[in-house]
């Protein structure tokens, strides 16, 4: 376009040149010109003047060309091209900002939740506000310290603080690191996966699953855990295996009250535990776990006596619908020393299905049964539910529990529960 | 008894440490484009965007209702998702893959 401009200038130029210099040579024609020259002439310049404005026009014409349609397109491309280059530029600037010259990263995580629940026959009252905050200090991607601190309001109204797990992992590869400290027990996946209650689908925790039920809830020791290598495939598994001090026997007159697993940090046996959870994942969206444990516990100022965990569990997602279950199985043996000689076995299971509905909603179903050596603990419970979805980690639950138990006992009231968990 | 659980446990520690010490398994920040890995590796340790939007679809939600990318920044992210590797028994490859997609698309 500009080499078609120039020479229109030129052309220009020349026409004008052209101009001058014969009207300079009309100027200085001699008056004894014949009429002839004279008209010829004039002719000549008539039709330069008609050329001269053929030329000026044509210019304008491509002027007004330029700016109506070329001009503007290349200055809506730049002004495209700006926008990306600066849109690259501050992401640039942001990310070099916030990793100059950093090798940790600080982030805090968790979950809170604010609950109500009223039992049959009693007036029903707002239960529950626990706050949950999740440490994570991450050197690298070598290291990270991660703890969550446990703070809920108790029924006298006073504040219980637990440290649920703190550990500091070590990554000593792609496919395993190292975990020092307290943490949440490896086996089964509701304790370690599930429970925090913007991911739990339910109110509550299923019969058997909650503290010193069946599930071991924590241990304190090392463990090893991470990915088994599959090749190519999109099948996955997974490891988890430690050794901890282990669990403690509480002693109520004759009988084990319960197994203490919250993870202690003596060991009144001085024998470890040994366990951990292989999971497999054959297909996506399904995983099939296996869990093992063993070891020695003791009641206080007792000789140790074995102690074994057996668990399975399985997950499955299908489009909308949601499927899992877990079996799990705690005993202890025999110890004729004992003022408890008995074996004891506290074993639960449980399966939920939960559907998504239109709107956000989600409906639950979850069937469980616990058996415990104390026939006021044992439990089989059927909760229905209804939970809406504000957002993936925002979610109110409605739910009513139909339970089965020992007449009389907590463990056979039926409940009304709901509840508002956000996880951060 | 206690010999022979402990002489198990050993074992197992064993045949994971082999896992551990096999070859081409590196940390991302551990492999350099110029070492001696394939090209491949060197690849994989940057992460792959596609590979990370399926791994994100299939294995999050095995346990919670997927997050959206743009709740959190790159740095939480990164440290989200190294929490996840622990917890849910990533690889690091699978964790540096859906770290990627996360943080183009938050």
């Amino acid at each position: 376009m500009s080499v078609m401009h120039n020479k229109s200038k030129l052309m220009m130029t020349s026409l004008l040149i052209s101009f001058g210099l014969s009207t300079t040579a009309l100027a200085s024609e001699p008056t004894t010109a014949s009429d002839e020259n004279y008209d010829a002439l004039k002719s000549e310049i008539s039709e330069l003047r008609d050329q001269i404005a053929i030329m000026q026009e044509l210019l304008k014409q491509q002027g007004i060309i330029l700016q109506d349609k070329v001009e503007p397109e290349v200055s809506k491309a730049e002004i495209q091209k700006l926008k990306k280059d600066v849109k690259k530029i501050a992401k640039v600037a942001k990310s070099a900002e916030e990793w100059k010259n950093t090798n940790s990263t600080v982030h805090l995580a968790g979950y809170a939740s604010a609950g109500f629940s009223k039992q049959a026959g009693t007036s029903g009252s707002f239960s529950q506000a626990q706050f949950s905050p999740i440490f994570h200090y991450q050197y690298k991607d070598k290291v990270l310290l991660e703890s969550e601190i446990e703070v809920k309001i108790l029924e006298d109204g006073s504040t219980d603080v637990g440290m649920e797990y703190l550990t500091i992992d070590l990554v000593l590869n792609d496919y395993m690191a190292l975990i020092a400290g307290k943490f949440i027990s490896p086996l089964g996946q509701f304790r370690q996966n599930i429970h925090p209650s913007w991911i739990n689908k339910l109110p509550s925790a299923p019969a058997g699953f909650g503290h010193d039920q069946a599930a071991p809830v924590a241990d304190t020791g090392v463990q090893l855990r991470g990915a088994i290598p599959m090749g190519d495939s999109d099948m996955r598994a997974n490891y988890a295996v430690y050794v901890a001090n282990g669990p403690e026997l509480m002693l109520d007159g004759t009988e084990i009250e319960e197994i203490a697993t919250e993870g202690v940090t003596r060991d009144q046996d001085g024998k470890k535990v040994y366990g951990g959870r292989v999971g497999f994942n054959p297909i996506a969206k399904m995983e099939i776990g296996l869990s093992v444990a063993s070891g020695k516990a003791a009641i206080a100022l007792e000789n140790d006596r074995s102690y074994n965990v057996l668990g399975a569990d399985f997950t499955y997602q299908w489009k909308k619908l949601d499927l899992r279950g877990e079996y799990i199985r705690q005993n202890v043996g025999v110890l004729v020393s004992s003022a408890a000689p008995e074996s004891w076995q506290w074993s639960s299971w449980y399966m939920q299905g939960a559907y998504k509905l239109p709107n956000n909603f989600e409906a639950v179903a979850r069937y469980s049964d616990y058996d415990s050596p104390h026939a006021s603990q044992d439990q089989r419970q059927l909760a229905i539910g209804l939970n809406y979805l504000f957002a993936p980690q925002v979610i109110t639950k409605v739910s009513y529990e139909f339970n089965d138990g020992l007449a009389g006992t907590s463990a056979a009231a039926n409940r009304i529960r709901a509840q508002i968990a956000y996880g951060f | 008894m206690r010999i022979y659980k402990t002489t198990y446990f050993v074992m197992v520690l064993t045949a994971l440490a082999i896992i551990a010490t096999s070859p081409g398994i590196a940390t991302a920040k551990d492999a350099k484009p110029d070492a001696k890995n394939t090209t491949e590796v060197v690849k994989d340790t940057k992460g792959n965007f596609a590979r990370g939007a399926k791994l994100w679809a299939n294995r999050c939600s095995s346990c919670h209702n997927m997050r959206d990318p743009k709740d959190l920044t790159d740095s939480e992210w990164e440290a989200t998702i190294m929490h996840m590797r622990i917890r849910a028994g990533l690889s690091g490859q699978d964790t540096r893959d859906i770290l990627v997609f996360l943080q183009k698309t938050n």
